[in-house]
């Protein structure tokens, strides 16, 4: 192995790399400066973000275990992108007294999960592949627990690691069912000697599940709801978008290229789950009142149109999926930020009644909530509309009509909910409205950043042609 | 392998889990005291009852054991072939050290080793 | 060498540059004291300006006179490809100037008269984004960004209607603005789609480059045409959509310059104007668009009669000169539409600035039946007034007069009768403009004493802009000076490249026939004016006020028809009552019922799950576990 070899791993290093450094700076640092480490975090994690984008050169490793492509180094600093702002959002969360001596481990934990992530992606084989989903998986659960004296914040963790090491175990029975009917965990060797014998489509199955359980398809998503809303919100919007995210990602890349000579059956398979799961989704957050809740159980529904691009299964399809990623993350966080921001001021209130008349009191951040919503919604000019007419043309392009009619009637539905939290904050009166507040620099940061991703992304079409031209690599 | 297998492979199974179980409900002698179903500790009668909170200690300890035998672990198999991996393993194992260490002295420094 | 195509490549920066104006401004709004946004927002447009200056000069020598700049690729999903282009031509220069010239004064102007307003900096952001939009409106290359530009513009009125949003009633005039607008918008995106399914594109040149396929009046064509047409009477307020202008006035003074002058209204003009070639393919909508133009200039004319309320007479006047512009449009002869427009952006925005100076100098007063005697005391604001009601009410060689007297040559030499009722429209405008005029500025002062100790002519940042635009209000019929008087209709000529007039510009008229129109024209003209001075001035007539009952016929004419009454009774009422009695039985009974239903038996259905489960997570599992076996079972056997 040649040293220029390690610039493949760059993403996965730099963040082994910052990870150790904030390690040092924890252990050698007094307990009074501890809240240095914040904006080192932040400040480590820019960079490597930044450095991300650099270009460097593309190819395979350890015989083909890992494999960076265009594609799949785009989705790394997607998901790069993400994290920082879920850090930049977490800043003045962090700050408060029950978080004063666990800063670094919210950031070493978060770091491993997308280290996890990016092996995940970049995974040649089932191995490779499964260590990356148990790295991303496991510390996420502590994340969950983080606020140890919250009943409710350890449910969720507790919740989360149960659920996960079924979900996980039925993954790996899966994969050792494909090594023992194939005989290798390579991926390309997979893809060419896959059938559809019975025990092949068992094995997919479980795989399948496996992967439900991680972007929370119905009827696997059970979960979302309690973790979610147990867990603090900054973790929250991290599970529900940048994890979810990742798995998506290297769900359709394996689907389209492992399991491509069983495309007929497996396409049935997310078209059915990819219907109940819009629709059940969509039926459940309209009567959500907790905003964090709702945003929850709307994810899960996302995550049912992320699936129309896995089922276009085409370039277009794909490059949907990785575009409609990048403008989701945006578009949630941003809603997650107000709300977090929010829950701080004004001591935990996150219902939609408490958001009434909120225009006359933060005009500013009822209007980036207002953007988020209309971006989530799919409503033009913002980013979130072209994320999903791509997916809808993606579907299209194959001809599933009945799939897109229903996409197009639980777009509808959404509206309906997205639009509530804009009328409680615009129309709806109240006598005591939040009162008015003003966020720290951090929170502002974040959000204006999830602002700008939001217009920048659905304007910029150079953005989604540039995605395109990656995705014919995959 | 055909659908029939895949039913007859379940049939086997179920059989198998299930026939152990009957067999094993059927078959040995039965005799049911009290002294039988009690908690078993180190043949010394139980005091109160087993489901009691202990030191989360004990936990922390595990863990940290595991952290220098997950390192020796990687360490044989290293340590065998050492002379034809040549430098970069050597640099490669140090790091893997480094980091392992890093491990014990945040534990260290979050008081993990001081029994409370 | 600055060349044409050269300076072309930066035309981006003219939309853009107060687009970053608005970022700068609202981002640091905090950081920018006194009159800096203001500055900031003024030297950003006419940096605009300049540089549609360069390239209107650059243009001149060239011999290309259009070209199209491709800014990038904007969508590009299967068929539909559409570039962001922009095209620069004589007409989007023409429009280009105007924005950013008169809107450059505009914005000089309000850092004189909103200096006091708390909301000074958000104020500029508007003026700045209103600006921009209104570029990129002008500037498209398609159908799209054109349709861009206009949400955006119909964006800023409402935030700009609606900016003093204290008052319930400026709000329900910026909502007013809002809706009626949508009206429009919703015909314009109708139109915007049938085009792209006739055509394929988006693309000025690539419709009118298939055109030659259709033969007059085909029904897509007309039907393209009616719906774009709705988009247009939406946007330039004419009959039945105009009611939100004069409403429009709720906004600062500065704010409805803007509107009324160079931007806004004017889309409309230029949208038709520019689908030129499209319009020329369906003389049954130019029919129409004549006969709204007429009975809207003529409308909106008898109501100015009788408003006393300056910014209200001025918006009427805006609405029937929009009417005229109509007519012109109608006629086919596209240039004059635009040459009246160009002279009318300068002479309304000096209005309208004027009015501004004037409610300045009396601390916001706007009813004129409580001004008066103010000749003296503000000279500069009176000359400039003067020479603004001279040039609407088209007295030679006031920029007026060329304009309207080349539509009306027009309509004369369409139909005699056109020409006629368009002349009384005019003679009307004189009418109500001197009217305005006399009442404001001549006998006594009839305001308290405590605004007459305050009256003080405006600093010169609110006359500067003043003076200017009275200058162009003199100067600007010489822009397109016409052939009768040896000039040689350099407008005409220099729109043709991008204009394609459907009539021949009444070149079919004996010249005598021309020059006797023209002096009875001016005759009349003097003849109300004389008409105007011995009532208001020999004889002092005052309007009455609001609490004398009028007579049928004028206090029709002061209720505006009573037409936001037949709007209120035809479409408003009903739909409330409707939506008060009918859609709540709807609502509840079958869509809150389906919809609720579905929710509650979710619930029902989690709350019956969970009771068979003792522990939840358990079930979660047995889920999980059974959606694994059922889709085996599925995939197995089916």
């Amino acid at each position: 192995m040649r040293l220029e070899d390690f610039l493949l791993m760059r993403h996965e290093l730099l963040l082994t790399l910052i990870a150790i450094i904030i390690l040092i700076a924890e252990i050698f640092t007094d307990d009074f400066k501890k809240q240095g480490i914040r904006p080192l975090s932040i400040i480590l994690m820019a960079i490597v973000t930044i450095v991300g984008f650099l270009p460097a050169p593309t190819g395979t490793l350890f015989g083909g275990m890992y494999q960076a492509t265009d594609m799949r180094l785009m989705m790394k600093n997607i998901l790069n992108i993400g994290a920082l702002i879920v850090f930049i959002q977490s800043a003045s969360w962090l700050k408060s007294d029950d978080n004063q001596n666990k800063v670094s481990e919210f950031f070493l934990l978060l770091i491993s999960t997308l280290i996890g992530m990016n092996f995940m992606i970049s995974s040649g084989d089932f191995l490779m592949f499964y260590l990356g989903l148990e790295l991303a998986t496991i510390p996420i659960a502590a994340l969950a627990a983080y606020d140890r004296y919250s009943n409710k914040s350890s449910e969720a963790g507790i919740k989360l690691i149960l659920i996960s090491a079924l979900s996980s175990g039925i993954l790996l029975y899966g994969i050792s069912m494909i090594y023992g009917t194939v005989g290798s965990v390579y991926f390309d060797k997979v893809s060419v000697a896959y059938g559809a014998t019975p025990l092949q489509i068992m094995s997919f199955i479980f795989f399948f599940t496996g992967m439900a359980f991680k972007i929370s398809i119905v009827p696997f998503h059970l979960w979302t709801a309690d973790v979610y809303e147990g867990a603090p919100v900054n973790v929250t919007s991290y599970l529900s978008v940048v994890s979810k995210g990742a798995a998506v990602f290297i769900f359709s890349i394996m689907l389209v290229t492992v399991f491509q000579n069983i495309a007929a059956m497996w396409k049935d398979v997310m078209w059915i789950t990819a219907a109940i799961t819009m629709t059940l989704g969509n039926l459940f957050a309209m009567r959500q009142n907790n905003l964090k809740r709702f945003l929850a159980f709307s994810s899960i529904s996302q995550a049912g149109f992320i699936m129309l691009g896995i089922i276009g299964g085409s370039e277009l399809g794909m490059a949907a999926v990785v575009y409609y990623i990048l403008v989701y993350i945006f578009s949630n966080l941003g809603a997650f930020g107000v709300i977090a921001a929010i829950s701080n001021a004004s001591g935990g209130k996150e219902n939609m009644s408490d958001y009434d008349g909120l225009y006359k009191t933060n005009p500013a951040l009822s209007l980036t909530l207002t953007l988020a919503l209309f971006s989530l919604a799919g409503i033009p000019p913002v980013a979130g509309f072209f994320g999903k007419f791509f997916l809808f043309t993606a579907v299209a392009e194959k001809g599933y009509w009945w799939l897109l009619t229903i996409a197009v009637l639980n777009t509808i539905i959404s509206l309906y909910y997205y639009l509530l939290p804009v009328k409680a904050m615009f129309i709806n009166k109240a006598e005591t409205s939040i009162a008015y507040f003003k966020s720290d620099g951090w929170t502002k940061v974040g959000l204006i950043i999830c602002v700008a991703g939001m217009v920048i992304v659905g304007f910029a079409s150079v953005i989604f042609e540039y995605i395109r031209t990656l995705s014919f690599g995959l | 392998m055909s659908s029939e297998s895949l039913i007859l492979f379940f049939i086997v199974g179920v059989f198998l889990v299930g026939g152990a179980i009957v067999f094993s409900t059927f078959v040995p002698p039965s005799s049911v005291n009290p002294n039988k179903s009690d908690t078993y500790e180190c043949g010394i009668p139980t005091k109160g009852l087993s489901w009691l909170q202990f030191n989360v200690g004990y936990y922390l300890f595990a863990i940290l054991f595991l952290i220098f035998d997950v390192e020796t672990v990687f360490i044989f198999p290293w340590a065998v072939v050492m002379k034809q991996l040549g430098m970069v393993a050597f640099i490669e194992i140090l790091i893997f050290f480094v980091i392992l260490g890093l491990g014990l002295l945040y534990a260290w420094k979050k008081h993990a080793l001081i029994w409370e | 060498m600055v060349t044409f195509s050269n300076i072309v490549k930066y035309a981006w920066l003219v939309p853009l540059l107060p687009f970053a104006g608005f970022l700068i401004i609202i981002f640091f709004s905090r950081l920018l004291k006194g009159k800096s946004s203001g500055i900031i927002a003024s030297a950003l447009i006419s940096l605009s300006f300049l540089i549609s200056l360069l390239m209107f000069f650059a243009q001149s020598d060239s011999a290309v006179k259009s070209i199209t700049l491709n800014i990038f690729s904007w969508l590009d999903v299967g068929a539909l490809k559409i570039p962001f282009e922009l095209l620069i031509d004589p007409l989007s220069l023409n429009m280009m100037l105007i924005v950013s010239g008169v809107g450059l004064l505009i914005h000089v102007f309000s850092i004189g008269y909103m200096l006091h307003d708390e909301r000074f900096n958000t104020f500029f952001a508007y003026m700045n984004l209103f600006s921009a939009s209104m570029l990129l409106l002008v500037m498209g290359a398609n159908y799209l960004i054109l349709f861009m530009g206009w949400e955006g513009v119909g964006l800023c009125s409402y935030l700009l209607i609606g900016f003093w949003f204290k008052n319930d009633l400026y709000n329900l005039a910026a909502r007013k603005a809002f809706v009626m607008n949508r009206i429009g918008d919703l015909g314009f995106i109708l139109g915007i789609i049938l085009l792209f399914f006739t055509f394929r594109t988006l693309n000025f040149s690539g419709v009118f480059a298939q055109l030659s396929a259709f033969t007059p009046n085909n029904s897509t064509i007309v039907i393209i045409t009616l719906l774009l047409l709705v988009g247009a009477l939406g946007k330039s307020a004419q009959i039945p959509l105009f009611t939100w202008l004069p409403d429009a006035m709720a906004g600062p003074t500065p704010v409805s310059a803007l509107i009324h002058a160079a931007t806004m209204v004017t889309a409309g003009i230029y949208l038709i104007a520019r689908s030129s070639l499209l319009f020329n393919l369906a003389p049954f909508t130019l029919d129409i668009i004549l006969a709204i133009g007429l009975i809207t200039a003529l409308f909106a004319a008898t109501i100015g009669i009788y408003q006393n309320d300056i910014k209200k007479v001025l918006a009427y006047s805006t609405v029937s000169q929009l009417g005229y512009m109509f007519i012109a449009l109608g006629l086919g002869v596209y240039s004059s539409a635009i040459f009246h427009l160009t002279t009318h952006a300068f002479f309304k925005a000096l209005l309208f600035l004027g009015a501004g100076s004037i409610i300045h100098a009396l601390s916001g007063e706007q009813d004129i039946r409580k001004m008066g005697g103010l000749k003296k005391k503000l000279p500069i604001t009176f000359l400039t007034f003067l020479i603004a009601t001279l040039a609407i009410s088209g007295f030679p060689p006031f920029s007026g007069f060329f304009s309207k007297d080349e539509i009306l040559m027009a309509a004369f030499a369409r139909n005699p009768l056109i020409y006629v009722l368009g002349l009384f429209g005019a003679l009307m405008t004189c009418f109500y403009m001197f009217r305005l005029l006399f009442l404001v500025f001549y006998n006594q002062f009839r305001g308290t004493p405590e605004q007459e100790s305050h009256i003080h002519e405006s600093p010169a940042l609110i006359s500067v802009p003043l003076i200017i635009l009275a200058i162009l209000s003199v100067v600007g019929g010489f822009l397109n000076f016409p052939e009768i008087f040896g000039g040689k209709a350099a407008q005409a000529n220099f729109l043709s490249v991008s204009l394609t007039n459907y009539a021949s510009n009444a070149g079919h008229m004996a010249v005598s026939t021309e020059w006797i129109l023209m002096a009875v024209s001016v005759l009349f003209l003097l003849f109300i004016v004389a008409f105007a001075y011995n009532r208001f001035i020999k004889q002092k007539m005052l309007p009455a006020g609001d609490e004398i009952p009028l007579a049928f016929i004028p206090k029709l004419l002061s209720n505006k028809y009573y037409v936001d009454e037949l709007y209120n009774w035809l479409i408003v009422m009903p739909y409330t009552a409707l939506s008060e009695k009918v859609f709540p039985k709807m609502e509840l009974n079958i869509i809150d019922k389906t919809v609720n239903s579905f929710g509650e038996y979710t619930m029902w259905l989690g709350e019956k799950v969970r009771r068979i489960q003792a522990g939840n997570i358990s079930f979660y599992v047995f889920a999980m576990v059974t959606g694994v076996i059922f889709f085996i079972i599925i995939n197995l056997y089916f």
